[in-house]
This record gives C-alpha cells, sequence and structure tokens, in this order.
C-alpha cells in the first residue's frame, strides 16, 4: 500500500487522498484584460512532465485539506508534501 | 472477543474555524486527530479547523456560537472487546496498532467514509452517513462471523 504523507495528519493510505491537478497555477488578477488565447492558457494548458511534478492533494477521507505534494510521475515516488503557502 | 452494539441517539455538533465556543462548554481543545471530555460531552478534533461536539443531551452553546448539527445524519456501532482491531482490520485500511485510547479520525472501512474512534482500550466507536450505516453495520457482521468462524 502506498502511504501519503499528510502535513497535518502524517502517514495515511492512498485510498484517503484525492489527487487535484497541477499546483501552483495562478489565476490572473485581471480576468477582463487577459486575452482569449492566455485564459485558454491558464484554463486548459498543464505541464504535464515525466518527472518531478507538483501537485495538489486532498485528504478527503481524512481531515478534508487541500496540500501540495511533489510526485515523480514515473515512479509515483511522492518526495515532499507541504502545507498550502509552504515551500518544501 | 468484540461484539457489535449499535450506537445510542447522540448529539453531534460541527463547530468550524474557531475552537472558541468549545471552552465555553468546559471542554479543552484536543490535539489533531484526538478526543477530550468534559462530563459527559465529548469533542472529537478531525481536522486543523474542524471540531465535532457529541453528547446524549444537547450542551449549553454560548450565545454567538456558530455550529451545525448533524444528529439526524449520521448512524453506526460500538464495537467492544479486545479482537475490535482484527474486525476494523477487514475493511480500515490504518495501522489500529498504532491508534491509542483517545483518538479519533476519518478514515475508510471497505468503500464506505467513517468516523473513528477508540474511546476506551476495547471500546471504538464507528459512525458513518446514515444512509450507509445498513450497509457498514452488515459488513461489520460478516466480518465478525469470519473472525468467529
Amino acid at each position: 500500500m502506498l502511504l501519503i504523507t499528510c502535513p497535518w495528519c502524517g502517514p495515511r493510505p492512498e485510498i484517503e487522498f484525492r489527487h487535484a491537478g497541477e499546483a501552483h497555477i495562478a489565476r490572473p488578477a485581471d480576468p477582463a484584460a487577459v486575452s482569449d488565447a492566455a485564459w485558454a492558457a491558464y484554463l486548459y494548458e498543464r505541464s504535464n512532465p515525466r518527472g518531478e511534478h507538483a501537485e495538489r492533494w486532498r485528504h478527503a477521507h481524512g481531515c478534508g485539506r487541500f496540500f501540495n505534494a511533489r510526485r515523480h510521475t514515473l515512479t509515483d515516488r511522492i518526495s515532499a508534501t507541504t502545507k498550502p503557502g509552504e515551500t518544501p | 472477543m468484540v461484539e457489535i452494539v449499535p450506537l445510542p441517539p447522540l448529539r453531534r455538533y460541527v463547530l468550524r474555524g474557531d475552537p472558541a465556543p468549545l471552552g465555553a462548554l468546559g471542554l479543552k481543545v484536543p490535539p489533531l486527530l484526538q478526543a477530550a471530555a468534559a462530563g459527559a460531552v465529548h469533542v472529537l478534533a478531525l481536522g486543523p479547523d474542524e471540531w465535532w461536539v457529541m453528547a446524549e443531551a444537547p450542551p449549553a452553546w454560548p450565545g454567538g456560537a456558530w455550529v451545525t448539527e448533524v444528529s439526524a445524519g449520521r448512524a453506526g456501532v460500538s464495537l467492544a472487546g479486545p479482537d475490535a482491531p482484527l474486525l476494523l482490520a477487514e475493511g480500515c485500511p490504518l495501522d489500529l496498532t498504532h491508534f491509542p485510547a483517545g483518538a479519533c479520525t476519518r478514515t475508510l472501512f471497505g468503500k464506505v467514509e467513517i468516523l473513528l474512534w477508540r474511546r476506551g482500550e476495547a471500546l471504538w466507536h464507528v459512525e458513518t452517513a446514515r444512509s450507509f450505516a445498513p450497509h457498514l453495520a452488515a459488513h461489520l457482521a460478516e466480518a465478525r462471523a469470519d473472525l468467529l468462524a
């Protein structure tokens, strides 16, 4: 069983968690001033790397909190998990 | 040896954000994933900003406290006996050897999200959303039959 370390609850089984997409995608401060192409990029374009990937996860069947994780997309190894706003 | 007993009717309240109203009930704010009690009123810290208060009678909330009552939406069972961790291992992925008396958490049992609370060395409180409760009770009863077989 894969264990994921929730920054609040500690190591917990993988099935308690939900993946929530790529992390650190900032919403444009003034959406009305953004071009259609830039807005589409914000909405849909993701880095999809082969290697280390910064992701958001949610401890859905636990404390319910979102946090950031750094996961290797090839090995599935999670090297760090941090509370939102913290840097690993 | 483990017995499955339906939970008595309980009042349950969810408090989010500021734990100050707990003090007015005489409750200490427990560390995350632990429970505290004042008389017959219990508080469970299920998240960094989420506390569940459980009691058989409605506690005297102070004026201005914002709480949500969820009593009617929840149901479950008590597990009494030293083999309760063995029974829970049937569907719960947590390592219950590191789950001391007084610990509580949300987790899963099979496909069902449960609230798991170890009230004493050999007394466990397992509850879930009311609509899942018959399934949970049946799953536990079947697991118990397998355990005793």
